[in-house]
Parts: C-alpha cells; sequence; structure tokens
C-alpha cells in the first residue's frame, strides 16, 4: 500500500515535467510576438490576437500536465 | 471542527430531487439557467431604454458584439455571416458560466469534462455533416494537402484523417483542462493558506499571509484565462467551419 | 417581445419624407410642404420623464440608466449567496 502510494506521488511529480514545453513554447510566442512588433509596428494589433491564440493553446498543453498531476493526486 | 476535503469535491453534481428517478434537476441545470438568465438580462433588459445614447452596459455588449463579429469576418469572410449567431451565443455562454464560475462557492459547469466533451464532439459531427452536403465527396480532399508525392498520400491521409478526428475531443478537453485544472489550483493554494494561518505558531501564522501576494496573481490569470479560454473556443470553431466551408 | 423590438427599430429609422425626384422637380416651395408639415409636427422640448412602475423598471432608471457599477456587486452578491447556500445545503451542514 504504501509502493503504491509512493508511485502515486511519485507519478504526479513527473506528469509536471511536461510543463517544460509549455514554458517554452509560450517564451517561443511572445518572443515571436515582440520580433513581429519590433520589425512591422503597425502590424501590432492582429499580431497580438495571434499570439493570445497561441499563448492559449501552448498555456492548454501545459495544462494537461497540470491536470494529470491532479488527477494522479487526488482522483487514482 | 475542520475537514479536509478532496479538491474534486466542488465538481460533484449534486440532485435537488431524490424522490423521482424520471426526473433529474442537479446543480448543473440550475447553473445552465442561472447563465441563461443573465445572458437574458444583458441582452434584453439592458437593452430596454429605445434611446440613442447607450448607457455603459450597453457598452459592455456592444464590444463583446462587434469582437465576435470581427472574429467571424476575419475567419470565414462573407459566406460565415450565417454561423455569427451560433458562434455568439457559444461565446456568451462559455463567457458567462466561466465568469460565474469564478465566483466563490459557485459550480463550474465548464469544469465538467463530460460536458465540454461532448459539446466539441457535436459541433464536430455538425461541421462534418456541413462538409460532406455542401462538397458530396470532394470534402475528403480536407484530408489531403496539395502537392503531394504519390508515395506519401496513405501515410498522409491517415495522418490528417486521426488530426482532424482528434479535434473533436481536444476542443472540448483544452476548455475543460483548463478550467479543472484552475479551480483545482485556486483551492489548492487557498488550502495551503488556511493551514498556514490557522497554526498555532504565530510566526507561522504571518508567513501564511506572503502567498496571499501569489493567489492574487493566479486569481486574476484565471479570470484571463476564463475570458481567454472562451475566445479560444470560438476561433477554433470558427477555423473548422472554415476548413469544412471552403476546403482549405 | 419581437412586435415590440420591431416597433423599436422603425422608430429609429427616419420616414421617407422627401425623394430626390420629388425635391428636385422644380416647382419652387410646393413640393417642400411635406417635409415642412413633417418637422412641424414632431414633438419639441425635453422628452417627457417616464415614470418608473414596476421594480425592474424602478432598477433600471436607478442603476443602469445612470450608469452606476452597482448593478456588478448586485450581480456578484446574489452569486455568493446562491452559491454559499447550495454548498451549505450539500455540504457544509453534513460536517459536524
Amino acid at each position: 500500500m504504501q509502493l503504491v502510494l509512493a508511485g502515486k506521488y511519485m507519478g504526479a511529480g513527473m506528469a509536471t515535467i511536461g510543463l517544460l514545453g509549455a514554458g517554452m513554447g509560450m517564451a517561443i510566442v511572445f518572443a515571436a510576438l515582440m520580433n513581429g512588433t519590433a520589425r512591422n509596428p503597425s502590424l501590432r494589433s492582429s499580431l497580438f490576437t495571434y499570439a493570445m491564440l497561441g499563448f492559449g493553446l501552448v498555456e492548454a498543453t501545459g495544462l494537461f500536465c497540470l491536470m494529470m498531476s491532479f488527477m494522479l493526486l487526488y482522483a487514482v | 471542527m475542520l475537514f479536509m476535503n478532496s479538491p474534486l469535491e466542488q465538481f460533484e453534481i449534486n440532485n435537488f430531487v431524490n424522490n423521482l428517478s424520471f426526473l433529474k434537476f442537479t446543480t448543473f441545470s440550475l447553473y445552465c439557467m442561472l447563465v441563461l438568465g443573465v445572458y437574458y438580462m444583458f441582452n434584453m433588459y439592458v437593452f430596454k431604454s429605445g434611446k440613442l445614447i447607450s448607457t455603459n452596459y450597453n457598452m459592455f455588449i456592444e464590444a463583446l458584439y462587434s469582437t465576435m463579429l470581427n472574429m467571424v469576418k476575419s475567419q470565414m469572410g462573407n459566406k460565415g455571416n450565417k454561423y455569427f449567431p451560433l458562434m455568439y451565443s457559444l461565446f456568451m455562454f462559455m463567457l458567462f458560466s466561466n465568469l460565474i464560475s469564478m465566483i466563490p462557492y459557485n459550480f463550474a459547469i465548464n469544469a465538467q469534462l463530460m460536458f465540454t466533451i461532448s459539446l466539441s464532439m457535436t459541433i464536430w459531427m455538425g461541421l462534418t455533416m456541413l462538409g460532406l452536403i455542401k462538397h458530396k465527396f470532394e470534402y475528403f480532399g480536407l484530408f489531403m494537402p496539395s502537392g503531394t508525392s504519390l508515395p506519401l498520400v496513405p501515410f498522409l491521409v491517415m495522418i490528417e484523417m486521426i488530426s482532424n478526428i482528434a479535434r473533436s475531443i481536444s476542443l472540448g478537453l483544452r476548455l475543460g483542462a483548463n478550467m479543472l485544472s484552475g479551480h483545482l489550483l485556486l483551492t489548492i493554494l487557498c488550502g495551503l493558506m488556511f493551514d498556514f494561518i490557522m497554526s498555532s505558531s504565530f510566526i507561522i501564522a504571518i508567513l501564511g499571509f506572503i502567498p496571499l501576494i501569489m493567489i492574487l496573481g493566479i486569481v486574476s490569470l484565471e479570470f484571463a484565462m476564463a475570458a481567454k479560454q472562451a475566445y479560444v473556443f470560438c476561433v477554433l470553431t470558427c477555423s473548422y467551419i472554415k476548413d469544412a466551408i471552403y476546403l482549405h | 417581445m419581437s412586435t415590440q423590438f420591431t416597433r423599436k427599430i422603425s422608430s429609429l429609422i427616419p420616414p421617407k419624407i422627401a425623394s430626390p425626384s420629388s425635391v428636385s422637380t422644380g416647382k419652387g416651395m410646393g413640393n417642400m410642404t411635406r417635409v415642412i408639415n413633417f418637422y412641424q409636427n414632431l414633438p419639441r422640448g425635453k422628452a417627457p420623464a417616464v415614470v418608473p412602475k414596476t421594480f425592474s423598471e424602478k432598477y433600471y432608471q436607478k442603476y443602469i440608466a445612470t450608469n452606476s457599477s452597482k448593478p456588478l456587486v448586485h450581480f456578484i452578491l446574489f452569486f455568493l449567496t446562491t452559491g454559499y447556500s447550495l454548498d451549505y445545503y450539500f455540504h457544509l451542514r453534513h460536517e459536524h
């Protein structure tokens, strides 16, 4: 029983490794937004909506990891 | 006195009517009705005066309306105008239910994965039917990007088909998982802070107020997420409709 | 509700009182009488103040027409009480 509990906690911890990718993705999205705005400031408003869309999509993948670890902690 | 409950308890669906098996009136149905009521209030009650000069509340609704109209027009062009009511009502429903669920003690409709995924599957099925009716067999051209060499065709068709089918789940799962993990995170953090503050040591109780700043940040992030996930859901639905209408 | 709504829309659209052909046939003021009559008969001065009777009308006059931020507070309070009473009914009263 203790072993199962240990496995559960270790699994929950390991599931959060995926947040690495989400963090990198967010950084890339906003770096690209800054890059694009610096090159052509008049496109800022339309670029911003796309950046927000990309941010939403990227953040969702990170939250899948978070959800996985919460599920392992509380629902399994 | 203090019970540590599972953080998942807030997503429990409770039944109001216990004696009748054929009638299920749950918290879920109640909150659907409340969202509908808020939607009605904002769109009918606020617009009641026939005056030309609008109030700030009118401006609020008009801003939402024009946001959605811009989005539909930029995604689908003029052909998409008849899908605007669908997108607008979807967006308003998502937005209000997400924002209502951010008020403490309230039930989160969109954290029910069963609900969001079945909604997105319904949307996906409708889009597939729309495409099949509009383009007949040419609809399957959606699965093959133009300019593929012949040996690659079977693999590409398989991959495109799988990614198209995965849309039906990922659309709802994105919204549901966002709301679910957001509410779980807030509950767990608040529980942690509560433990600190209720501890017997005075210094630890003082230290417990420090995470309050972090919680403030996360709450505002969650509010932003509530609005943005509604928007993302609608943008993606729009782009899927665009795929079904125009075939790339 | 729909009839009320269409009536409001039609009251916003100005009636067609002058068309290019009727105004520019060059018979002097004769054709303009309809236009003049229309504008003479319009009500003048301030619009009559509507006296609110029901609760919703009073609420509208007091909070929404004045751009007050109170309705948001009422909204949040309403949902707090609803949510807390539901939570009390289903969970909190069982925990003793």
